[in-house]
C-alpha cells in the first residue's frame, strides 16, 4: 500500500522534472518481473523506469534496514501517516489503499525489508535516505532538491 | 528550515560515502520490468548522468 503509494508520486511528481532537466528515474521493488509489470499497470507507473530485484540483493548491498523492529516497533511510521494527513489529508495514501491488492513477495523475510532512496552523478553519491520504517519514505521535495541542484546552481 | 537542514546533511553525506554505495551496488543486477532482462543496476546510468535510485519495499 505504502509503495503503491509512493510510485504514484513518483510518476506524478519527480519524474516529470526529471525528465525536464535530463536525469533518470530507477525505481526497485522486491520481487519478480511479472509482478513489477502488473504494478505498473495497477499504479500508473511506467515499466521503463521499473526495476525488478527478486533477491533483494540491492537492499543488501546497501544494508537497508530489515526486521520485526523497524517494521512494527518504531515511531517512524505513524509519525510519517500524521504528516500526510497534515499536509493533505493523506490523500495519495487514501488513494492507494482504495485500490490497494496485497500481494506477498517471493520469500517470508522480504516482508520485513524497508527500502531508501539515493541519488547518484555518476559514482558519486548525492542524497542517500534510509527509510526508517514502513511507509517513512524520503521527502519527495528533499529528493529531487538534491537531484536537480546542479541545475539550480547553474541558473544562478 | 528542516528540509535545509536534511539537504545540507545529505550533501555532507555525498563527501564521505561517494564512491562506497555505488561500488557497493555494482555487483547487483536486476530485472527489467519491460522485458524480465537481467541488468546490471549502476550501468543504468552513465558517468556524466544523474540518476535517482528509489528502492521499495515490495510491489504490494
Amino acid at each position: 500500500m505504502f509503495c503503491q503509494e509512493l510510485a504514484a508520486q513518483l510518476a506524478r511528481d519527480v519524474l516529470p522534472r526529471l525528465d525536464d532537466a535530463g536525469h533518470k528515474l530507477l525505481a526497485v521493488g522486491i520481487g519478480t518481473d511479472e509482478r513489477a509489470r502488473e504494478f505498473c499497470g495497477h499504479v500508473g507507473f511506467p515499466e521503463a523506469n521499473l526495476y525488478a530485484d527478486p533477491e533483494n540483493a540491492a537492499y543488501d548491498a546497501l544494508g537497508l534496514k530489515k526486521g520485526w523492529q523497524t517494521t512494527f516497533m518504531t515511531i517512524d511510521t505513524p509519525l510519517s501517516i500524521l504528516k500526510r494527513a497534515q499536509s493533505d489529508g493523506a490523500k495519495d495514501l487514501l488513494d492507494a489503499t482504495s485500490r490497494w491488492k496485497p500481494w506477498l513477495p517471493p520469500k517470508s523475510d522480504q516482508g520485513l525489508q524497508q527500502g531508501g532512496a539515493f541519488v547518484f552523478e555518476g559514482e558519486q553519491l548525492l542524497f542517500q535516505h534510509y527509510d526508517p520504517s514502513t511507509g517513512a519514505h524520503a521527502d519527495l521535495d528533499v529528493l529531487l532538491q538534491a537531484a536537480l541542484a546542479g541545475e539550480v546552481a547553474q541558473a544562478r | 528550515m528542516a528540509m535545509q537542514r536534511s539537504f545540507l546533511l545529505a550533501a555532507a553525506v555525498g563527501s564521505a560515502g561517494a564512491l562506497n554505495a555505488h561500488a557497493l551496488l555494482k555487483p547487483v543486477s536486476v530485472l527489467r520490468a519491460t522485458n524480465g532482462e537481467r541488468v546490471s543496476l549502476t550501468e543504468q546510468w552513465n558517468a556524466d548522468e544523474r540518476a535517482v535510485m528509489v528502492l521499495m519495499r515490495s510491489f504490494g
